[in-house]
């Protein structure tokens, strides 16, 4: 058996006025109030948020709600590859996946329907997806419904989620052409492969 | 049998093939495009250099054009050969667009197989990727993107040598060569879904399944083609109780590499019309009450007017044991031995490469277990004034309901799917279709072929047979109790010569030739490769 090296730390005895109580309630009460008056004087450092009134900016790379990205003429970004659905870990990513209309895009989620309520927010979905189309950087976490149905949030509620500072959101990746755009536009900067 | 050296180890293998036949079969896989087993040879690829010793010293060649010769040394493991499929694939993607998250075939491809082997991970290439046309519509089942074609023509040779209806061909020279069909003359034949099978890159996608899954969510279960009485192999592709997709599976002795377009479609019998609850009367009941209710007409039917009484009518679309428990049971519980099977209007066109005119899967089945298919026989029967039950085993056709309707009978309906005469009889009852049982089928060849259960029923369905010896459980002194399907092999073994020593468990994937004279049949792979080794 290994020896067990002890070391014996001897309990500090409290003063008289420590055995008291009443001076240290006094000198906490003291404390509290310093601060009490200095905010409410407005001199303070004030670190509550008056919610709902005003709400917190997030640091950047908080993952709030979803929200999916846009291409210039407004519609989805998303084309239906189903790689968040695949990562997400909670399963609460439903795609339904349909033709579009230019042969340049070729696929575009019909329907896309997160459960808010099942997801656990790790952005493994925000990682996972290949054209930038799907983020959390709304900054949004107050996220309430009445009805467990009203969590479930589709393609254009997730369109409509603004980001929290458009001006330090990054700039769209890989943006695939829009209609009509010319031959050779595709080949963009996220084709760096072989 | 000549012996070759793969990496420096030696190796005994079959005359007559090629290397990379020959390296698979010992476990060493040599990456390939164009090669196909079913296919011609056309060495377009490259893909599969290895090098290859020689009297001149080691010289790079391509696997899929070098036979077996005895002493042939291959090096298969190298840097240099390594160095070449990195090569092969820096062309072929040289103008290969990034379409994975766009892409079905992506999570089988072939290009993203050996690129996260072999891939040189980085763009050498300055110059803009050469643009062709997208989402083409090459045909009813087809659809070709040009840009995605590695141009390894197996699709052209396909339609070449296997349809010999050349609808595919490759025009324009070098970088701006593509794919493309004749003006006029769609890519429309009997065939065409192969096509999207053998394409090793997504370049011909299919229509019907165009978008529906990710491949990596589906689940794949061994199975059998029902649209007719080839019983070509296949694989059943399916996710959550919903079957999305046919895959030909390779059977030398039934199918080998292909399946029909209508048969690769039939697979939406699955999810359609299905009879999902059971019926007295056409009105919705509990499976239990409509069994007991059902129970109790053929007990009734057989005690107060004997064996004459009742009549049963298998069916070739139902499997073996089903129609084997339907015949079991109506001798050992009524003693009566009227079973019908005929095929009244499931027939179509025939052709020589795998269609059959019968489109029942189990008709040599049938006529194994010694029931009568002429379905002259079976109205007759209907006549017999002594009739009062027809016990009819997913079996509806207009000729049968005139028989029938003639006749004050009463019915009771095992199927599968809601028909007029399932809305008719006096009791309905839900079978499982192919994919939610285990079950054997027979094919025009005589060969027992076998499905796997992929999932279970969405509604109350159960097996027919399950159903069958419930009907009968009240007639019989000592009901035995069928509950896995080896237990009706346990019966149907002992019954059937053919069937002898057999279980349904130990039938091969590829299934068994019930012909005599089995030394010649190459049929059970196992037993060939036994025989082999030995
Ligand atoms: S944040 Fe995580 S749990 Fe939520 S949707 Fe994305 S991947 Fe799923
Ligand atoms: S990973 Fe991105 S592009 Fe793909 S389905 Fe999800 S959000 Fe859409
Ligand atoms: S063919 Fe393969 S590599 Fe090319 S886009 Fe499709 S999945 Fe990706
Ligand atoms: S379409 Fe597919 S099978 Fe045909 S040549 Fe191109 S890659 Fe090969
Ligand atoms: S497989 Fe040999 S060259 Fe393509």
């Amino acid at each position: 058996m290994k020896q067990v090296k002890v070391k014996t730390i001897k309990r500090e005895k409290m003063s008289f006025w420590e055995r008291t109580y009443l001076l240290p309630i006094f000198q906490g009460m003291g404390i509290t109030f310093r601060h009490f008056i200095r905010n409410l004087i407005g001199k303070g450092p004030n670190i509550s948020v008056s919610y709902p009134d005003e709400k917190k900016t997030m640091p950047t790379g908080y993952r709030g709600k979803h929200r999916l990205t846009q291409r210039d003429d407004g519609t989805v970004k998303c084309v239906a590859c189903m790689m968040c659905a695949t990562v997400c870990p909670a399963h609460c990513i439903h795609i339904e996946a349909a033709e579009h209309d230019n042969p340049e895009i070729e696929k575009y989620p019909e329907k896309f329907e997160i459960d808010l309520l099942r997801c656990v927010y790790c952005g493994y979905c925000v990682e996972a997806c290949p054209c930038d189309a799907i983020r959390m950087d709304s900054g949004i976490y107050t996220i309430f419904a009445t009805k467990r149905e009203d969590f479930i949030i589709d393609k254009e509620g997730l369109l409509n989620v603004k980001p929290q500072d458009p001006s330090t959101a990054r700039p769209l990746q890989g943006m695939p052409p829009l209609p009509g755009s010319e031959a050779g536009s595709r080949d963009l900067p996220m084709a760096d492969h072989a | 049998m000549p012996v070759i050296k793969i990496d420096d180890v030696e190796y005994d293998v079959e005359a007559g093939q090629n290397l990379i036949q020959a390296a698979t079969k010992v476990g060493i896989e040599i990456p390939h495009y164009c090669y196909h087993p079913g296919l011609s040879v056309s060495g377009n690829c490259r893909m599969c250099l290895v090098e290859v010793k020689g009297p001149r010293g080691t010289m790079a060649q391509i696997a899929c054009n070098t036979p077996i010769t005895e002493g042939l040394e291959v090096v298969t493991a190298s840097d240099t050969v390594k160095k070449m499929r990195q090569g092969v694939m820096e062309f072929l993607l040289l103008n290969h667009p990034i379409d994975c998250p766009i892409c079905d075939q992506a999570g089988e491809c072939g290009l993203q197989d050996y690129y996260m082997e072999y891939g040189l991970y980085t763009n050498r290439s300055t110059v803009p990727k050469v643009n062709k046309d997208k989402v083409v519509d090459v045909g009813p089942l087809v659809i070709l993107d040009q840009e995605r074609c590695i141009l390894c023509s197996r699709c052209v040779r396909f339609c070449a040598e296997v349809t010999e209806t050349h609808e595919l061909t490759i025009t324009h020279r070098g970088e701006k060569s593509r794919i493309e069909t004749f003006p006029g003359k769609p890519l429309d034949n009997a065939y065409s879904g192969n096509v999207v099978d053998i394409c090793p890159v997504g370049a011909l996608t299919s229509k019907d399944f165009r978008f529906k899954k990710r491949v990596w969510f589906l689940s794949t279960a061994n199975s059998l083609c029902t649209g007719c009485a080839k019983g070509c192999n296949v694989y059943l592709d399916h996710e959550n109780k919903q079957t999305y997709r046919y895959r030909p599976r390779f059977n030398a002795e039934v199918n080998e590499w292909w399946i029909c377009d209508e048969g690769r479609l039939s697979y939406k019998v699955l999810h359609h019309n299905r009879l999902d609850q059971a019926l007295i009367k056409g009105q919705a009941s509990p499976l239990d009450a409509a069994v007991k209710t059902a129970a109790d007409l053929l007990q009734e039917a057989v005690q107060r007017h004997g064996e004459s009484a009742v009549l049963a009518i298998g069916s070739s679309t139902a499997s073996l044991e089903d129609n084997f428990m339907l015949k079991h049971l109506l001798l050992q519980g009524a003693s009566s031995e009227a079973v019908y099977a005929p095929n009244f209007e499931h027939w179509g066109e025939a052709d020589k490469l795998l269609k059959e005119a019968d489109k029942t899967p189990n008709t040599a089945g049938v006529k194994l277990l010694g029931i009568e298919t002429e379905p002259e026989v079976l109205t007759q029967a209907l006549k017999q004034p002594e009739l009062k039950l027809v016990i009819c085993l997913d079996n509806d056709a207009e000729a049968l309901r005139t028989a029938l309707a003639d006749r004050k009978v009463q019915v009771i309906y095992l199927g599968s799917h809601a028909t007029p005469l399932s809305a008719q009889a006096d009791v309905s009852l839900p079978i499982t279709a192919h994919a939610e049982h285990y079950a054997s089928y027979v094919n025009s060849a005589e060969r027992l072929q076998k499905v796997e259960q992929a999932y279970f029923p969405t509604s109350e369905a159960r097996p027919a047979w399950k159903l069958i010896s419930a009907l009968f459980k009240p007639l019989l002194t000592a009901p035995p109790l069928y509950d896995d399907v080896e237990d009706v092999w346990s019966l149907l073994r002992s019954k059937y010569t053919p069937l002898a020593k057999l279980t349904f468990y130990e039938i091969p994937d590829t299934g068994l030739s019930l012909k005599p004279a089995p030394e010649t049949d190459a049929a059970s792979e196992e037993k060939a490769l036994v025989a082999d080794n030995a």
